[in-house]
């Protein structure tokens, strides 16, 4: 379990990394999803219109612009993701296309490509080693170097986690005694100014004994005019505007959390349009044995250029 | 989204061999069913006070969209969607399990008409019927909580759309996955709170849903409760796009986990693979897809695959 101590280093963090514009709802979430349950030193409560909304995440109004640096269309060339992000040199064949997918597949990686899309897979094809006793920074920073090299630039990325994957074995008859390590994982998500982007990240995966497994991106290259990543509303009046919207939406009056998100729209061409919102998360609802989700409502701010 | 014909003329078509790998089903046919389950409450429709979302058959719209683009290349047999009233109950409900006559599933609003039938093996709509479904709907699960209490068996169970039949199918005693004379589903995706809980599996509730010479290989869920958001019903339709040939089941977890700083937020999604060896069941995590189903053996043995120390709201806090 976190512990407070966690949670204020976290924000420290995010201060530092912020200054005043305030952060992103999830400081160190490779998602933008605001928090149902928070320590109270994190929590800023006001009831505006009937709900009570916790506006710790919003602090003042952000004015953001999209990084000089980011990512090029050209990163999903072939030949790059392998030689660069990969750092395979095996030769490479085509082993299929569908729409803009392709899939390709040297001696160690079978690699699928949409540069439409930007996404792209990598699957080590063989198995490697057994564990060993790893440095987890050490895969962060490879995982870091890697995607770096790839050209998705430090001022693109919003958060970076590692975490383990963990695997239990069971029988009809009987369970394992406990997880075993399948995997590292480094969850890289896109943001900048303290502000994700939800959906866009790139996760790259390590086996046990510390050499590469698997490369998962989605990254669209962002277009290079038409974000709209400022507000001309005050704090009050997106306060307002939120409790206005909720309440329109027809949904009970209670508590919501809200934090900032850059909302991704693609145009024709691929590239993907940032639009600077609000998302409000509302909490679970428990009627016993089933559960409505906790919803995540993206509330506009009149964002402009 | 218009289909590129041209770039599937010009472009090698998805029929070379490693794209082509035959699936292990039974039948020969592959078959993707999605319901989403949007609207609650409304007349003829489950309700019992919970809120609609809209969002849910999008998700379903999502997952399906690259079926229907390997449709069109002739790289699959056959996609179907039912959504709100058409996602009824007894689809998701084995014959030997569902009665015509018994009112034991329904819930008290519901009609006195209803029905608790099994007709997961009906073509076109069953759950069992195809080798992938996928569905998006409130869900959630009994079992020993973190306080130690416990209500007897570990079971889930889904929200339907549909009143007059079962509103509620629960996977203890109305799923049965891969059975049957016309069973053979393979995999399944489930967007729901707490549709695979740790405590469920730990307590051997999956079991209770597939039987050892079952077709079922693959469990995609989650444990605790999921947030459902515009963003997350895209990341549905990425996941899919990912998963036709690698990764079925690491990419659910690499595309649809969140982290959250503070206790209580994360989304935590979870693969069950079910199989003889932990090699086959790795393989089919790690490289089955939609078009490349793994053969895992027999069913004896399962893994459950998931991010450590993941902590949900409505969940425990997973090992790590």
């Amino acid at each position: 379990m976190r512990t407070n101590t966690m949670w204020a280093l976290v924000m420290l963090g995010c201060a530092a990394a912020c200054g005043v514009t305030g952060c992103a709802t999830d400081p160190e979430s490779p998602s933008s999803e605001a928090t149902e349950a928070r320590p109270a030193e994190a929590v800023k409560e006001e009831m505006v219109g009937g709900w009570m909304l916790d506006v710790a995440g919003l602090k003042t109004v952000p004015t953001l612009a999209a990084p000089a640096a980011r990512l090029l269309p050209e990163a999903f060339d072939l030949g790059h993701v392998q030689r660069d992000l990969l750092r395979d040199d095996g030769l490479l064949e085509m082993k299929g296309q569908l729409r803009d997918r392709t899939r390709s597949e040297s001696s160690a990686f079978a690699i699928e490509v949409d540069p439409v899309k930007g996404t792209l897979l990598a699957i080590r094809k063989d198995t490697l080693g057994a564990s060993a006793d790893l440095d987890e920074a050490a895969v962060t920073e490879d995982a870091k170097d890697r995607l770096r090299d790839f050209g998705i630039p430090d001022e693109e990325i919003g958060a970076v986690i590692t975490r383990r994957l963990l695997g239990e074995d069971s029988s009809r008859e009987a369970r394992s005694e406990g997880p075993r390590l399948v995997a590292y994982k480094t969850f890289v998500t896109r943001g900048f100014g303290g502000v994700v982007v939800p959906g866009h990240r790139a996760v790259v995966t390590h086996s046990p004994d510390g050499s590469l497994r698997k490369v998962l991106v989605k990254w669209p290259a962002l277009a290079n005019v038409g974000h709209r990543l400022t507000t001309p509303l005050t704090l009050a009046a997106i306060k307002d505007r939120v409790a206005t919207r909720l309440t329109e939406s027809g949904r009970p009056q209670g508590r919501a959390v809200l934090g900032w998100m850059q909302e991704p729209a693609v145009g024709e061409d691929g590239s993907v349009r940032l639009t600077l919102k609000v998302a409000a998360r509302l909490p679970a609802v428990d009627h016993g044995e089933i559960v409505e989700e906790p919803e995540i409502e993206a509330i506009d701010v009149d964002a402009k250029e | 989204m218009r289909f590129d014909w041209r770039k599937l003329v010009l472009g090698i078509p998805f029929t070379a061999a490693i794209l082509a790998a035959a699936p292990s089903s039974a039948l020969a046919s592959d078959e993707v069913t999605v319901y989403g389950v949007a609207n609650f409450g409304g007349a003829g429709e489950c309700g019992g006070g919970f809120a609609s979302h809209a969002r849910h058959t999008t998700s379903a719209a999502n997952f399906r969209a690259p079926f229907d683009t390997l449709l069109a290349a002739g790289q699959w047999d056959e996609c179907n969607t039912k959504n709100n009233l058409n996602a009824r109950g007894s689809y998701f409900t084995d014959p030997a399990e569902g009665s015509s006559t018994s009112s034991s599933c329904c819930e008290s609003y519901q009609p006195s008409t209803c029905n608790c039938e099994g007709k997961d093996e009906q073509a076109a709509v069953g759950v069992d019927q195809g080798d992938i479904f996928f569905i998006h709907t409130h869900g959630g699960s009994t079992h020993i909580d973190e306080a130690g209490n416990t209500s007897g068996v570990a079971f889930m169970g889904l929200q339907m759309g549909n009143e007059s039949y079962d509103c509620r199918p629960r996977s203890h005693q109305d799923w049965e996955f891969g059975n049957g004379a016309a069973g053979d589903l393979e995999i399944a995706v489930v967007e729901a709170c707490q549709s695979m809980d740790y405590e469920v599996w730990d307590a051997g509730g999956h079991w209770l849903f597939s039987q050892q010479d079952s077709t079922f290989t693959m469990f995609n869920a989650y444990h605790g409760n999921v947030s459902c958001s515009d963003a997350r019903t895209a990341d549905i339709g990425t996941y899919a796009d990912n998963s036709i040939y690698d990764g079925a089941g690491d990419n659910w977890l690499d595309i649809m986990y969140s982290n959250s700083a503070a206790a209580d937020g994360d989304n935590c999604p979870v693969s069950v693979v079910f199989g003889h060896t932990a090699t086959e069941r790795d393989a089919m995590y790690n490289n089955g897809g939609w078009r490349d189903r793994k053969a895992t053996g027999t069913k004896d043995h399962s893994t459950i695959y998931y991010i450590g120390g993941c902590d949900p709201s409505g969940g425990s806090v997973l090992p790590n």
